[in-house]
């Protein structure tokens, strides 16, 4: 029986970590053609006007680095494997997520976000994203400085459900656009879903794992 | 550890106050406020434009036909080349007829022969948060020839 349900989790496991995984190498993959500094991807085309400056160009290259450096990074943190193997891998990827975050991703994404794509709401969305996920990381680094590895594991995993909304949206814009909606309507739901649904994800784990710990306390 | 909280603080303060005064910039501009505005798709209009025909009146010369002679032939000039048939050599209408099965093969016309399929490839630039541009969709078109209908037609061989 034993057997069964640990063989059973790990199914789990792997039915959820394999295609993050696989997404997000491929957003990482996608990334890297952008630094040819080509103008010719329908992101830039749109936003021609915006790629005009060269404040919101400089923003968009460290943003874009920023969040491929940091979803690579964050793939290897929750280990389990590697932490016990050795905690200096951990560490080391740790600080250049964290430095990342809070240096380039999240301060370039909040100046970006007032030129986001959609009405007011989704500007706001994107504002509220990046200052999360810059909280988060902080609460995420400050835990751990106090040794409380919990806090620290729980505020992680709630920074790394923001980064993976740059994943996320991706899979349900791609969805929805083969369901034929209309390419704005698509866009600000896919956002929206992928926010929310990423952050009720990181809560509904979170209850789950503190149930377990609360019940190693009961006697 | 409080140097690492100052910098990340001010630089996502300045990133607001610097975002914010840009937008003001910014969003007054004809180009920002159109800038996600996407084209309209325009319906050419069908213009009808009316031509008169003239036909002009022209003389057509009447063109009487020649009916041409019919050559009466003689009883023996027409059935000069048939003999009458023997006794033996007539067919016995009456013999039972024994109907074979034979296979037509039926060549379906180039217009019913092509069955378009497509089918969309995807490609993994769609991954993107960038609008979905076509230009990333291949559509392959196979033009798949059905299989040959076989016919059959029944013949007749009326057994002598």
């Amino acid at each position: 029986m034993l057997t069964f349900q640990k063989s059973a989790k790990v199914l789990f496991q792997m039915l959820f970590w394999v295609p993050v995984a696989g997404f997000s190498l491929l957003l990482i993959y996608n990334t890297l053609p952008y630094f040819s500094f080509s103008k010719d991807f329908s992101f830039i085309e749109e936003r021609s006007f915006l790629f005009k400056s060269s404040f919101y160009n400089a923003c968009f290259y460290i943003h874009i680095a920023a969040g491929a450096l940091c979803i690579g990074a964050a793939l290897i943190q929750f280990s389990r494997y590697i932490l016990k193997k050795s905690k200096a891998i951990h560490r080391f990827s740790g600080k250049i997520y964290v430095a990342v975050v809070l240096f380039l991703g999240a301060p370039t994404g909040l100046y970006m976000s007032f030129f986001a794509k959609g009405s007011f709401w989704e500007r706001s969305l994107f504002m509220f994203m990046a200052g999360w996920w810059f909280i988060t990381t902080l609460y995420g680094l400050t835990t751990i400085h106090k040794r409380n590895v919990l806090a620290h594991k729980i505020w992680m995993m709630r920074s790394y459900s923001m980064a993976m909304t740059a994943v996320t949206f991706r899979v349900y814009h791609l969805v929805f656009y083969l369901l034929g909606w209309n390419h704005l309507e698509n866009y600000e739901l896919s956002l929206w879903i992928s926010v929310i649904g990423n952050m009720l994800f990181a809560e509904w784990i979170i209850y789950r794992q503190s149930k377990k710990y609360l019940k190693s306390f009961a006697i | 550890m409080k140097s690492i909280l100052y910098v990340g603080a001010t630089l996502m303060i300045g990133a607001s106050i610097y975002g914010f005064v840009d937008y003001q910039k910014t969003s007054h501009k004809k180009e920002f406020s159109n800038l996600y505005k996407e084209p309209a798709t325009t319906v050419p209009e069908k213009t009808v434009v009316e031509k008169k025909v003239t036909v002009a009146e022209t003389k057509t010369a009447m063109v009487t036909e020649k009916k041409s002679k019919k050559k009466v032939l003689s009883k023996e000039e027409s059935i000069g080349g048939i003999r009458p048939i023997a006794a033996d050599e007539k067919m016995d209408v009456s013999a039972t007829k024994n109907i074979e099965k034979a296979e037509v093969t039926v060549a379906p016309s180039k217009e019913a022969a092509k069955v378009v399929k497509k089918k969309r490839k995807l490609s993994t630039k769609l991954f993107s948060r960038g609008a979905l541009d076509e230009r990333y969709i291949k559509e392959e078109i196979n033009i798949a020839t059905p299989v040959e209908k076989k016919e059959t037609k029944k013949t007749e061989n009326k057994e002598q």
